[in-house]
């Protein structure tokens, strides 16, 4: 997103012709990325018919029948609410796990390196090497085709997430201010509630807000982890696509559905973090 | 207001680094102490020890008659202004003033008045509601001081409040801080590595280095009578003139100088550090005590409006205690080989004649004499 933004200044010595070409890359890489978006959000509105027409018709009209498709005769409502709770869930506790650990190992170094370089190593085994043991221990429990599994299984690699890019966060704020509010009569906790969080703030919400579309887009655990009581939208997608054929229509309805939550947050993390919070307490 | 009483106060770092070693110092109610000494000697070290953000290795931390060595910082009563003013940078102006008010839960309406006033005294009513970001740094360095006023504790700390500032400000919020104690009284440890800030500001100076008391006097006793050559070298600008020479016969003999042994001295014989204060070298010998004779050739003339800095080489190895080295890099520059340098402040006016062999008075009365093995001053 910011790509764009920066083009739009001009650097001081660059011609006109050579600008002009520079967008014309721009806009050609734009739409590369975007125009199977474009043709999915289009043919999420348009029918049965029209979808499947070569060449196709740009002047279709338009129809909600897709998402009456998949949200009242298929109900996807539920996979849809399933992908809600193990999100939101999801955020909620590597935050509320990661976010001290973040900061015990920005301000007191704990663990050292060898916590540092763990975290990282955990994240670097291919997702396949993990899902089956996990599927196999999770049956072995009785827990299979539950979201609790699921919720468990994406928090190992949440947590690590949301460690790593605090720690880093949180290591940019001086401690200094912090300081200055023990002696002004906070206890650690008070200090970190009214002096650090304030400041972390665009950092924490960047974490969670990463943590959440992981967590909603996620596919792989998904489909190994749940059965009909748990599965989560991005799998009930797939289910559209079967043996009989793939439903276009209903197919790019739903991608649209669960891209939206996306789109918005990039969106609003966009704004959040370009305000940000002016760190000039301590001078530079 | 209170006593500060620090008993055998010592920090080793996890990797070993001994910041503070044995350190004995008794702060008088209302009294301002001043820690004195190179980068790296420690004194932020002890100061954040007295605030609590650091725990002690040994020795005992008293404000009062209350022993606070393992207390939590808001349990000690004490402000502290950072180095980097440490504002809290979500905070207006007036919310970091008033934050520590609300911290001890003082009524809304008693803080706001005294955030009001201590706003007032340092000019920053305007300023209330803007965030630290939209501060100048003689600004910012003025709301650091306000949150700590502001808070009426038993003791400030200071951690080189000024360092950060330019030097004209520097000057001004100097005379300010002097006013500002006398005003309130309040017991103050206040830090910084210039020697110049140390001797205006400090009721008493105490000099660090490498984490040890060096000396703990008065600005004019330190100047009068450092207790070695470290506290010679550190304290006085420019510094005092310090060379190796030899003490035969009732004559001190650096190269081929001669000076006598000042009447009513009796030191041993052999090596020792001869120490001259650049004012008590002049080319008139009225007003000196115990006049003598040098034979010296005056290099360089500065102007400095109503005095005049001579310099000129003695023909003697140069002896340079680490602060006099580090604080005199350019004079050492200048000097063509490692012979010692003089510098002599007189009154201007007098015609001087440069590079031709003259003669300058010494007053032997004010002449410092240092051991060359401890470096401990030499007062027979
Ligand atoms: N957190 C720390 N860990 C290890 N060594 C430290 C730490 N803080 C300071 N030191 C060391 O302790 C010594 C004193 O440091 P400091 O108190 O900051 O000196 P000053 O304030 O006089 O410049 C220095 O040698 C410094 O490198
Ligand atoms: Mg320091």
């Amino acid at each position: 997103m910011s790509a764009a933004g920066l083009a739009v200044e001009r650097p001081v010595g660059h011609t006109r012709l050579g600008s002009l070409a520079s967008h014309l890359l721009l806009i050609a890489t734009t739409l590369v990325v975007l125009l199977p978006l474009l043709w999915v959000l289009r043919t999420a509105f348009v029918d049965r018919y029209d979808a499947y027409l070569i060449p196709p018709k740009l002047d279709a009209p338009l129809t909600l029948e897709n998402f009456h498709q998949i949200f009242v005769v298929d109900e996807f409502t539920p996979y849809i609410i399933n992908s809600l709770i193990v999100a939101i869930s999801v955020t909620a506790l590597a935050l509320l796990l990661g976010a001290p650990a973040a900061y015990a190992i920005a301000r007191y170094r704990t663990g050292g390196s060898p916590l540092r370089i763990g975290l990282l190593i955990g994240q670097m085994f291919p997702p396949i090497v993990l899902v089956i043991p996990i599927f196999l221990i999770a049956r072995d429990l009785g827990m299979d085709d539950t979201l609790t599994t699921l919720i468990i299984a994406y928090l190992a690699s949440n947590v690590a997430f949301v460690i790593w890019s605090l720690v880093g966060y949180f290591s940019s704020i001086p401690k200094d201010a912090e300081e200055a509010a023990l002696i002004d009569g906070c206890n650690r906790l008070q200090a970190i509630r009214r002096v650090l969080l304030p400041q972390a703030l665009p950092g924490i919400f960047a974490a969670a807000v990463i943590s959440f579309i992981l967590s909603w887009n996620e596919f792989l655990f998904a489909l190994i982890l749940t059965g009909n009581v748990s599965r989560t939208f991005p799998v009930a997608i797939a289910s559209l696509v079967s043996s009989r054929g793939v439903q276009i229509g209903p197919t790019c309805a739903a991608v649209t559905a669960i891209v939206l939550p996306t789109a918005l947050f990039a969106l609003l993390i966009k704004r959040f973090l370009v305000r940000g919070i002016a760190l000039g307490g301590v001078k530079g | 207001m209170s006593t500060l009483t620090l008993e055998d106060v010592a920090k080793r770092y996890p990797n070993g680094v001994d910041a503070v070693a044995g350190i004995d110092i008794e702060v008088a109610d209302g009294e301002c102490l001043v820690l004195v000494g190179p980068s790296g000697c420690g004194k932020s070290t002890l100061l954040r020890m007295i605030a609590g953000l650091e725990t002690l290795t040994a020795g005992t931390i008293r404000v009062g008659a209350e022993d606070v060595t393992t207390a939590p910082p808001k349990d000690r009563d004490v402000a502290m202004v950072f180095q980097s003013y440490a504002l809290y940078p979500h905070m207006t102006v007036a919310e970091n003033l008033g934050f520590g008010l609300k911290m001890a839960k003082v009524p809304k309406a008693e803080a706001a008045t005294r955030v009001a006033d201590v706003a007032r005294t340092l000019g920053l009513a305007e300023l209330l509601e803007r965030k630290p970001a939209a501060l100048s740094g003689g600004q910012r360095q003025r709301v650091a001081m306000g949150r700590a006023i502001v808070r009426e504790p038993k003791l400030f700390l200071m951690d080189e409040p000024l360092s950060n500032l330019d030097a004209k400000l520097r000057g001004a919020m100097r005379s300010e801080l002097v006013r500002l104690h006398e005003r309130l009284g309040v017991t103050t440890v206040y830090v910084t590595h210039d020697q110049t800030e140390a001797m205006t500001l400090g009721d008493r100076v105490a000099v660090l280095l490498d984490g040890k008391l060096q000396q703990l006097d008065t600005p004019t006793r330190l100047f009068e009578r450092p207790a070695n050559v470290f506290v010679a070298g550190f304290i006085g600008s420019p510094p005092m003139n310090l060379v190796r020479a030899e003490i035969a016969a009732g004559e001190i003999s650096f190269g081929s100088h001669r000076l006598p042994v000042p009447a009513g001295r009796t030191p041993a014989e052999g090596p020792v550090i001869l120490g001259i204060r650049p004012t008590d070298i002049a080319l008139d010998p009225a007003g000196m005590a115990a006049p003598a004779p040098l034979g010296v050739t005056i290099d360089l003339v500065e102007r400095l409006g109503a005095e005049l800095q001579l310099e000129f080489p003695v023909d003697a190895p140069r002896y340079s205690p680490e602060a006099v080295a580090e604080d005199d890099g350019e004079a050492q520059l200048l000097s063509d080989d490692s012979r010692a340098r003089f510098v002599a402040l007189v009154r201007a006016g007098a015609a001087i004649a440069i590079g031709e062999s003259t003669q300058v008075q010494v007053d032997l009365s004010r002449i410092h004499l240092f051991d060359p093995a401890t470096g401990e001053a030499r007062r027979a």
